[in-house]
């Protein structure tokens, strides 16, 4: 035990919690950090790295803990200086096997000539990588994945103010509270506990600012740990950004410095200031910088035994000597070479600012020879850094800096240059053939970045690559900075001029949970739409799919298949009457004098010349003439059009109407998307007319012709009908106030019983509209579908004015051989049914040369039933051919699309 | 000296301190003229370089490369190479390609890691299902690797995926390329650099283009001008992705191409979970395992032009939904970073290759996010045309022509997102 | 995330609206050549800088304008109708 209790400070006395570490029992106080608990109950082996398995400690108390990853509860990788300490946490060491203390892959230091930087680009390739990767993988990855679905909730908010002020620390107060004195609406971000600075202060607690993005957003995670939610995703705008993120401390270069004891001087003090834990006993400080002699002195006021070596006066670390736990460290000097024992050593190499963020926003990273380190330089009107994070040391320093920014933040004039010292204490580089480590976690020593130099990998981002420096769940917190100091000095050129890694996104790992939350999940993924008569086909037993609008597929009979049940509605359809809830067909209205006129040049046909009250199919086409969708208009009066759409183009139509409208032809007419308005309820069959007849509807059947329209009232309420059919049948689709849905389809339903009128599903439609060979655009047609492929060639023919596609359908390209035209297709064996998705195959150029596009057996024809794209397909009626699906084949006949009467006599 | 790299070689270097391995390639001074100059130090402009010597014997190439080789979208793609494209053109070339990359690390000697674990694409409703069929069997037809999974198939494969009664997105099945995989994407930048400089070709880092020189009678190139001089050639490669249209204008001529920001995104590193690349269009999420054990994700393009190598946040979020969605384990994994490349995209998301209209002018662009599967057959057909002044065999469906033919190969239209 | 300030609905996150991509394209008549209708398809300027562009605010008003973007800072620094180009009215 060499960690211990400070024992009068206030954390000694606060209350007791129990936890587990690899199983052991042990106790902490309310308040600590898991690795603040750890050290005080004298753990020093907490984890294991990632190549060598070497035995790591806790090296910081914060962000940039490389070394003391864990896994809490379940939840892996998680840094111990991280986690708050609760009552009941499991806590599991990482990537050791079969346990923390002794661990196979710690061979793997043996080996350490031979795994060298990018050892793996070298070798295994005979006689296959695969043989070797296994191997690999496991041994690779830090903890394991958790399992089944995360107890934690998360949410999103927004939240906009004039000054976001990142850091809670003395810049970061001190600049919160010099722009809310000056009447900003300030917002905090502050990852402690504390009170705000300034009444006017907004803060966010226990956050952690994660991102800057475009136009001055900033991302930030909270810690809420209530219960029913762990953590709040936050997305701020603001019009100023202060960035006080502090500074990083930096590690020394020397031998076995990755020693579980070997820690930084400002954690120590940390975890003896604010902790009340002592690190250790008989500590040796190895100082490059004033703040290490002031955390001595706290070490020493604490009672730990502590001896300090000032680097600038000519000392230097070589090596530390110790396995699992520290024993001693030799330390050369004027006087020669030392050996000290001890169980701490705590290293000051200088303080790196935390420029994460201002390089994310976007500005330039400089390096300062006086702090060793890259400072950022803002350009930009919108983002300051302050404090620790440009380099200004001493806490009253930082203070009167962050004020300075404040005062810029709400509109005073610009920060003064930061104050930094001339020259930092350059740290010489370790001799070849040491385990000196930059990037503790990954494993990366200066004999990598040597390696990596002399192969001629020299820009920074080639040597994080090839030696993964920087690539651990700290992202080069702690070896950034160190890393290009080294690496100048072996390819013999300054830190500036080779610049640092970039820095991305975000500031520290969060869980993807968390940034999930500000989009949604489950049915907020992607919203579908239920149909006004929604819970009435759920009373009529109704089965439903997912097309966008939750539809019913079919209205089973107790153990009836959908296959059965397609069957049976169809044939109900064909023989008498079927009513089917077409509500979520697009509805798109156009009023105005220019209306016609404007639909002309959005359409294939011409609706312009389409006769009051009546109606007539319609196709549309992008400007490279590919099928887009299809539907009907009708004409409501002479300046009054309504066209429907699929109902899956429902929405993508009516935008491409008003870009065209808006940005191209700013005719004079009105347009608006009415589908979620208007409720539709189709009556089908030869009995349909019947049933419209005895629902007390005022319209004249007698004189409503196929495809006409007529408004009048159905039962008391007013309605549209249109008189189309996408079954063959004659159909009635009855429009009605979307509130009205379910009285209607209950009303019809009442006055069809004599007919047989049934509910009839999708199922059932898609039976029916094949064989009349009516299509789906988009499941029939394919990105390179023309009008004249689909057998609208004369209309486009006839129309001479110019609408959208117009010009690509005059192209060669568009009456070129060889284009997949649309067909039906029947199988020579009448009971075979084609799959969807099957190939024609037989083709000149490929071995396919169609699709069939649509399938099922026709209950009117009693016989398996396709539609095709077909190569040339228009010329070829009555080939056979062969259709293929993965492995099977099929002889089927090429034949027109509607073998259903092709006349359309039923329609009548 | 040139060092073969093997096991052997790694114990004889250990052995001596790792004191003496050579250069992996050299970084000469740009010569005066070169027979040809490839404007783009990225995995095409690369391969094209290996296999003009290779294959061409031509060797005295540069490759110019305006920052670090392998800086742009070859080091920021999400590593898959698979070749489950619909129309044939496009079957053929990249399965070319698939059946290079199988090939590469002995080739190279470097090896590449190409980890065929295989890409499974689920499918959420029988009508996707049907569009699977539909897909799968026209790439079988075209000699791919292609299978179509039940949703069994797909639980016992990827028993991680959200199976849940409720589901948004229930799991209906699936389609499957088992030769598709994961390359290490470095590896292959370091690699054809490597044996290209072996073979003679001049790499140079830090070198941004800066005009192109073209006769003013002929209109054929003659050369271009650097931030390191200028340099004469008549033959002229450019493969910049993203950033092709700037050099088409340097050279006076157009493309049909608009840039975007394609994002990814890599979690800490776990123990092995994921043993197949697993995908869905609905979710608008591909993720795969890397040998480090970091998760490696993307989702669609930015939806608006930028040449901005960082990403959105509201896309990060899709892709973040996504994942949960679709592996609902994964919600407590954290991200650990995130970052863009500038792809190229023509109207209908297939490449250029062959031909400018400038006489000496050869183009290698318009990869959209799938230009990292394609490098090695890319790179061979760029070579193709430097050399010969001809159109790959493979490549004839992708030339520029193709717009003012209206023959376009849409695979946007057959494939689900961007990967 | 881009903050576009609508003309119409004043400034809206990114996800309010969709981007129409190069604006100020001119619409050839039926006579054109081939060449020239596939330019009017297919090229765009995709300048690394300044570029006029549509975009719709689609969850908003659902009116259509133009914005002048940096393709590599995304700085907005100019909205105005669609109506007009940059210079002023059409």
């Amino acid at each position: 035990m060499s960690g211990a209790r400070i024992p009068d400070h206030p954390r000694a006395s606060a209350r007791a919690l129990r936890f587990r570490f690899d199983g052991r029992e042990l106790e902490g106080r309310e308040g600590d950090t898991l690795a603040a608990a750890l050290l005080a109950n004298g753990v020093r082996l907490v984890a294991r790295s990632f190549k060598y398995h070497r035995p790591r400690g806790i090296i910081g108390s914060g962000f940039s803990e490389t070394n003391a990853l864990v896994s809490v509860n379940g939840t892996p990788n998680l840094p111990a200086t991280r986690v708050m300490l609760a009552a009941g946490l499991d806590v599991r060491s990482l990537n050791r096997w079969p346990s923390l203390a002794f661990d196979i892959g710690a061979v793997n230091g043996l080996l350490g000539g031979l795994l060298s930087a990018g050892f793996y680009y070298k070798t295994f390739i005979w006689p296959r990588w695969e043989l070797f990767e296994a191997v690999i993988r496991r041994a690779a990855g830090l903890g394991r994945a958790p399992e089944g679905r995360d107890p934690g909730r998360y949410d999103s908010r927004a939240a906009a103010c004039d000054v976001l002020v990142v850091g809670g620390g003395p810049a970061g107060r001190a600049a919160a509270r010099s722009a809310a004195e000056r009447g900003a609406d300030v917002l905090l971000v502050a990852d402690a506990r504390g009170e705000p600075p300034h009444p006017a202060v907004r803060q966010l607690a226990r956050t952690v600012a994660l991102g800057v993005y475009d136009h001055t957003l900033v991302t930030a995670i909270e810690d809420v740990d209530a219960p029913g939610l762990r953590q709040r995703f936050w997305k701020i705008r603001a019009n100023k950004i202060v960035l006080a993120c502090g500074a990083f401390e930096r590690p020394l270069l020397f031998e076995n410095n990755d020693r579980p004891g070997v820690m930084l001087a400002g954690a120590v003090r940390d975890y003896i200031e604010r902790h009340g834990v002592a690190p250790g006993r008989r500590a040796v400080f190895l100082v490059a910088e004033d703040s290490g002699l002031a955390a001595a002195d706290v070490a020493r006021a604490a009672g730990i035994e502590t001896r300090v070596f000032d680097l600038r006066e000519g000392y230097r670390p070589v090596r530390a000597i110790g396995g699992k736990s520290l024993r001693a460290v030799d330390v050369a000097g004027p006087e020669g070479t030392a050996r000290i024992a001890c169980d701490l050593v705590a290293m000051s190499g200088g303080w790196s600012p935390a420029v994460q963020l201002a390089s994310q926003s976007g500005a330039g990273l400089r390096f300062e020879p006086g702090i060793g380190a890259f400072v950022s330089e803002h350009q930009c009107q919108t983002v300051r850094a302050c404090g620790a994070a440009r380099g200004v040391s001493g806490e009253a320093e930082c203070g009167a800096d962050g004020a300075a920014a404040g005062l810029w933040a709400a509109g005073g004039e610009d920060m003064p240059p930061a104050v930094m010292p001339v020259s930092a204490h350059v740290h010489p580089l370790p001799p070849p053939g040491v385990k000196a480590f930059v990037d503790f976690q990954t494993d990366v020593s200066t004999d990598d970045l040597r390696l990596a130099t002399l192969e001629n990998y020299r820009s920074v981002e080639h040597v994080k690559r090839y030696t993964v420096w920087g690539m651990g769940v700290d992202q080069g917190k702690l070896s950034a900075v160190n890393g290009v100091v080294a690496l100048a000095a072996l390819q013999g050129t300054e830190p500036g001029a080779l610049g640092v890694t970039k820095f991305r996104p975000p500031f520290a790992p969060v869980a993807f949970g968390a940034l999930a939350a500000g989009h949604g999940l489950g049915r907020l993924f992607h919203r579908w739409k239920q149909l006004p008569a929604h819970d009435w086909h759920v009373a009529r037993g109704a089965e439903f799919e997912d097309y966008g609008w939750l539809r019913p597929t079919h209205y089973p009979l107790p153990g009836e298949s959908i296959e059965a049940a397609a069957q049976r509605e169809a044939l109900a359809v064909r023989h008498g009457a079927g009513l089917i809830d077409s509500s979520s067909f697009g509805k798109i209205e156009f009023k105005g004098p220019e209306a016609g006129r404007f639909l002309d040049l959005m359409s294939v046909g011409s609706p312009s010349t389409i006769p009051v009250g009546r109606i007539r199919y319609n196709l549309l086409t992008d400007e490279l003439g590919t099928l887009i969708d299809d539907g009907v208009v009708a004409r409501l009066a002479e300046d009054h059009f309504l066209m429907t759409a699929s109902s899956g183009h429902a929405e993508r139509v009516f935008r491409w109407m008003e870009q065209w409208h808006q940005c191209e032809w700013p005719l004079d007419v009105v347009m608006q998307d009415v589908t979620g308005k208007w409720a539709v309820l189709t009556l089908a069959g030869p009995r349909a007319r019947t049933v419209l007849d005895r629902a007390q509807c005022d319209i004249d059947t007698s004189a409503f012709p196929h495809n006409a329209m007529r408004q009048g009232h159905l039962a008391g309420a007013p309605v549209r009908i249109q008189r189309v059919s996408f079954t063959g049948e004659p159909s009635y689709e009855i429009a009605v106030a979307a509130d009205r849905a379910e009285a209607l389809a209950e009303w019809l339903m009442q006055c069809g019983a004599a007919e047989g009128l049934i509910p009839f599903g999708l199922e059932a439609l898609d039976l029916l509209r094949l064989e009349k060979g009516y299509i789906h655009v988009g499941g029939d047609t394919d990105s390179r579908t023309q009008p004249a492929d689909i057998g609208w060639g004369k209309g486009i023919a006839r129309k001479q004015s110019d609408f959208v596609g117009k010009r690509s359908l005059l192209h060669a390209a568009s009456s070129a051989p060889g284009r997949e035209q649309l067909v039906g297709l029947q199988p020579v064996d009448a009971r075979d049914v084609l799959p969807v998705g099957a190939h024609i195959i037989g083709g000149k150029t490929h071995p396919s040369q169609g699709i069939v596009t649509s399938s099922g057996f026709s209950p009117a024809l009693r016989r398996g039933l396709s539609l095709a794209l077909l190569e040339a397909g228009q010329s070829r009626m009555g080939e056979v051919l062969t259709v293929w699906s993965q492995g099977r084949k099929w002889q089927a006949r090429v034949s027109p699309v509607c073998p259903f009467d092709p006349q359309g006599e039923r329609l009548a | 000296m040139k060092t073969r790299y093997s096991a052997l070689a790694l114990l004889r270097h250990a052995l001596s301190g790792n004191r003496h391995w050579p250069q992996a390639w050299r970084s000469p001074e740009p010569r005066d003229r070169y027979d040809v100059v490839i404007v783009g130090g990225g995995g095409h402009g690369l391969a094209a370089a290996y296999y003009l010597a290779k294959r061409h014997g031509i060797t005295n190439v540069a490759v110019l490369e305006k920052g670090w080789i392998g800086g742009g979208n070859t080091g920021r793609n999400t590593t898959i190479v698979r070749s489950d494209y619909y129309y044939p053109a496009s079957a053929a070339l990249f399965d070319h390609s698939v059946s290079l990359y199988e090939r590469l690390s002995r080739e190279l000697n470097f090896n590449i890691m190409f980890s065929q674990r295989g890409m499974l694409t689920v499918a959420h409703s029988r009508g996707e299902v049907d569009f699977q069929r539909r897909l799968v069997n026209g790439m079988a037809l075209s000699g791919v690797d292609m299978e179509m999974l039940s949703a069994a198939d797909v639980r016992r494969i990827a028993p991680y995926l959200n199976y849940a009664p409720g589901a948004r997105y229930p799991i209906l099945g699936g389609m499957r390329q088992r030769r598709a995989g994961t390359v290490r994407h470095d590896a292959v930048v370091w690699g054809y650099a490597r044996a290209a400089d072996r073979l003679g070709v001049d790499i140079i880092q830090n070198c941004a283009v800066t005009g192109i020189d073209r006769d003013p009678a002929s209109g054929v190139v003659t050369g271009v001008r650097t931030t390191r001089g200028t340099i004469a050639t008549t033959k002229l490669g450019l493969a910049v992705a993203g950033h092709s249209t700037m050099l088409a204008d340097m050279a006076g001529f157009r493309l049909p191409l608009t840039s975007y920001a394609l994002q990814a995104f890599v979690s800490e590193p776990l123990k092995p979970v994921l043993d197949t690349i697993v995908s869905s269009a609905q979710l608008g999420i591909y993720v795969s395992q890397s040998d480090k054990g970091g998760l490696v994700m993307g989702g669609n393009a930015d939806p608006y032009a930028s040449y901005a190598q960082r990403g959105s946040i509201p896309n990060a979020e899709a892709v973040a939904a996504g994942l949960v969605e679709f592996i609902p384990a994964f919600s407590r994994v954290r991200l650990l970073r995130q970052w863009a490349g500038i792809v190229d995209y023509a109207h209908d998301s297939s490449p250029i290759l062959g031909n400018s209209p400038v006489p000496g002018i050869v183009l290698n662009c318009g990869w959209g996010g799938g230009g990292f599967k394609a490098i090695p057959a890319g790179g061979e057909a760029f070579a193709h045309t430097l050399a010969t002044g001809a159109p790959h065999p493979l490549a004839r469906a992708f030339s520029l022509d193709r717009f003012r033919d209206l023959a376009l190969v849409d695979e946007a239209a057959a494939a689900g997102i961007s990967h | 995330m881009l903050l576009i300030h609508c003309p119409h609905c004043g400034a809206r996150d990114e996800t309010e609206f969709v981007s129409g991509g190069e604006a100020h394209l001119k619409r050839p008549a039926l006579d054109v050549s081939d060449a020239a209708w596939a330019d009017y398809l297919f090229l765009r300027a995709n300048p690394r800088g300044a570029l006029n562009e549509r975009w719709h605010h689609l969850y908003g008003c659902r009116r259509w304008f133009h914005v002048t973007r940096d393709t590599v800072s995304h700085a907005i620094t100019a909205i105005y109708p669609i109506d007009e180009t940059p210079a002023g009215k059409a």
